[in-house]
């Protein structure tokens, strides 16, 4: 209590001072923003010059900043060739990479500020985002399954609708496809890149051109986007034959993809995007905003992708790591796994789509499963999933599984053709409902098993 | 043991019949089966023989530029060179189908797994190499050669 009460006073006077200080300036002739900066300045911040002006899109980022502390505990930030730094509404964290860092830097802002943002809207901005930041650093530093469930409780907590009012206050502006629509999936299921390519050219009332897409060695062309929030540059190769289009997209801006991954019947189903999508709301939020979103059903809003990290101009996928379970029905087999990794020696032939690595995304699911066949569980490996590499068939779609003929059911002869046919058609991971755990979700990983699958032995 | 049933349907006599398979939780577990109908066992993690011929199918000129997937299905189908033929002399396979019990072929079009689960506990003889660690190690690529051309 009585150091509270010490704080709060000597802050209330750092406040004054810091208050005076810049007013002092700006009747001197400074802008505001000089006046803040001069006066952080003067207290021992470090401004970092990152060259990149705040305006403009052709940064890919240009004002996603960084603050840290150095060993010695001085605060350094970044500024813009512009001179901007604290007091634009611009700044974020972006590459403070410790939730220790986040705390320090969000404590030094609240100290200089005298702790009371009320009267400094930057300052209020700066630690909103630190505040964020902090929270969802907290969430990286959690396990995979408490991260995942943090990410999917806060998405939903909120509601469905509040949800949209979000995205829509923050002004997402790409376009929206209603996966709830057959027609608009079988569309893309199809591999109809044209008619694709038309709805998008149709409905982004272009304002930003991409360049080509290269789509699984076919091109899409150049697609007009809308409402591109950071500029278009640093493009992510990727080495992979089969790019990923939904990925694509969000690395490049805030197109709402529709799932396209390539020119032959491959789609990502809605559900498979709102797997892609739990921090979404945060990223928009935070105001990293290379954000694809995606409407579905009634007023759900989800994110698909979009730029945790922006930096050298370039966007990576937030969140597309997350953990699938596998329970063993013998320790020889969990330690070959944790051992060797997945061998694909060792994949049963008898499973429901053939050989394939299976994974649930929650271990009640693989004890359904194990209780239904009577195997007794041995080990439980939680699997650390990156779907950013995978191309997904997800038969949890509806209209998707009807255009595979699956209707789920007992394993059959029909069940294992789909498996061939989904690997021949590039298909890493089949997603599908469990037969055994109701709303429980399996994956039969087909390929690439070392590449998505880290095991860690859980219990 | 405990096995999984599965119906079968031949595509020869269009006969329905059940058979056991191993269950579809198991990880590098697997039953081989002969044209006479018998069955045997193999726990592929703990046989040095099937790692034995996993290394070497690697090396086949054939495998060159294979994936690991089609890797694998090569030593399915090639494994059951490496075991010691059946009590009739009839060669086990990884890979191969039930025989129907009507007209005795192999040749099946559709099968499911039965639902409501049926299981059967079986004892299922392990497989064995006695033949096959006779060989030497030339012999035995010339083996593993010999069937993966004819497949």
């Amino acid at each position: 209590m009585g150091n509270s009460i010490v704080r709060a006073g000597k802050a209330s006077a750092d406040k004054r001072e810091y208050n005076d200080n810049v007013e002092k300036a700006i009747q001197n002739g400074a802008t505001r923003q000089d006046a803040t900066r001069q006066e952080l300045e003067r207290r021992g911040v470090v401004f970092n010059d990152n060259g990149q002006p705040t305006t403009g899109g052709s940064s890919g980022g240009g004002n996603y900043v960084g603050g840290s502390f150095d060993d010695n505990g001085k605060l350094s930030l970044q500024r813009f060739t512009d001179g901007v730094a604290v007091g634009s509404g611009k700044f974020s964290l972006g590459d403070v990479a410790s939730l220790n860092n986040l705390r320090r830097v969000h404590e030094g802002i609240l100290d200089f500020a005298g702790r009371d943002l009320s009267s400094n809207t930057g300052l209020l901005n700066l630690s909103q985002n630190c505040y964020n930041a902090r929270v969802d650093q907290q969430a990286f530093e959690l396990s995979q399954p408490s991260q995942a469930s943090f990410y999917r409780n806060r998405r939903y907590a909120i509601g469905n609708a509040a949800a949209a009012r979000q995205f829509d206050a923050i002004g997402v502006s790409g376009f929206n496809v209603d996966l709830n629509d057959d027609a608009t999936r079988a569309r893309v299921a199809g591999g109809i890149a044209a008619q694709t390519k038309a709805e998008l050219t149709n409905i982004a009332l272009g304002i930003a051109s991409l360049p080509l897409l290269a789509v699984g060695g076919g091109v899409l062309g150049s697609l007009a986007f809308r409402g591109a929030q950071v500029g278009i540059r640093g493009v992510q190769a990727t080495s992979r034959a089969v790019t990923s289009f939904t990925d694509d997209v969000a690395r490049l801006g805030t197109v709402n993809a529709i799932g396209l991954r390539a020119p032959t019947a491959t789609i990502y189903g809605a559900e498979a995007l709102a797997g892609l999508s739990e921090g979404g709301i945060y990223a928009a939020s935070f105001g990293t905003v290379a954000t694809s979103t995606i409407r579905y059903g009634d007023g759900i809003v989800d994110a698909v992708g979009f730029g945790n990290r922006i930096s050298n101009g370039t966007t990576s996928l937030f969140h597309t790591t997350t953990s699938l379970f596998h329970t063993t029905t013998s320790p020889i087999a969990a330690q070959s796994i944790l051992d060797r990794g997945i061998d694909p020696n060792f994949l049963n032939p008898n499973s429901r789509f053939g050989a394939a690595f299976y994974v649930a995304e929650g271990p009640g699911t693989n004890f359904a499963e194990l209780a239904h066949d009577s195997a007794t569980p041995s080990q439980i490996l939680r699997m650390n999933f990156d779907s950013s590499k995978a191309s997904i068939l997800v038969l949890t779609d509806p209209a998707i599984a009807r255009a595979y003929n699956y209707t789920g059911g007992p394993i059959s002869s029909l069940t294992q053709q789909i498996g061939v046919d989904a690997r021949q058609q590039g298909f890493d991971v089949i997603r599908f409902y469990s037969e055994r755990d109701s709303g429980g979700i399996n994956n039969a990983v087909l390929a690439n098993f070392n590449d998505l699958l880290t095991p860690h032995l859980v219990k | 043991m405990k096995l999984h049933i599965f119906k079968y349907t031949c595509n020869s006599c269009g006969s329905q019949f059940k058979a056991p398979e191993i269950g579809p939780d198991a990880y590098g577990e697997f039953l081989l089966r002969s044209s006479s109908g018998s069955l045997r066992y193999l726990n592929a993690m703990s046989n040095p023989v099937y790692d034995e011929v996993s290394k070497l199918v690697k090396t086949l000129p054939s495998s060159k530029d294979k994936s690991d997937i089609q890797l694998a299905s090569i030593v399915r189908s090639a494994f059951g060179i490496a075991c010691d033929p059946d009590e009739h002399g009839q060669v086990l396979h990884m890979d191969a189908k039930p025989v129907c019990p009507s007209c005795e072929n192999q040749n099946i079009t559709y099968w499911e797994a039965t639902e409501p689960a049926e299981y059967v506990d079986e004892t299922v003889e392990p497989v064995t190499h006695n033949k096959w660690g006779e060989l030497s190690e030339k012999q035995k690529v010339e083996t593993l050669l010999k069937i993966t051309d004819k497949n």
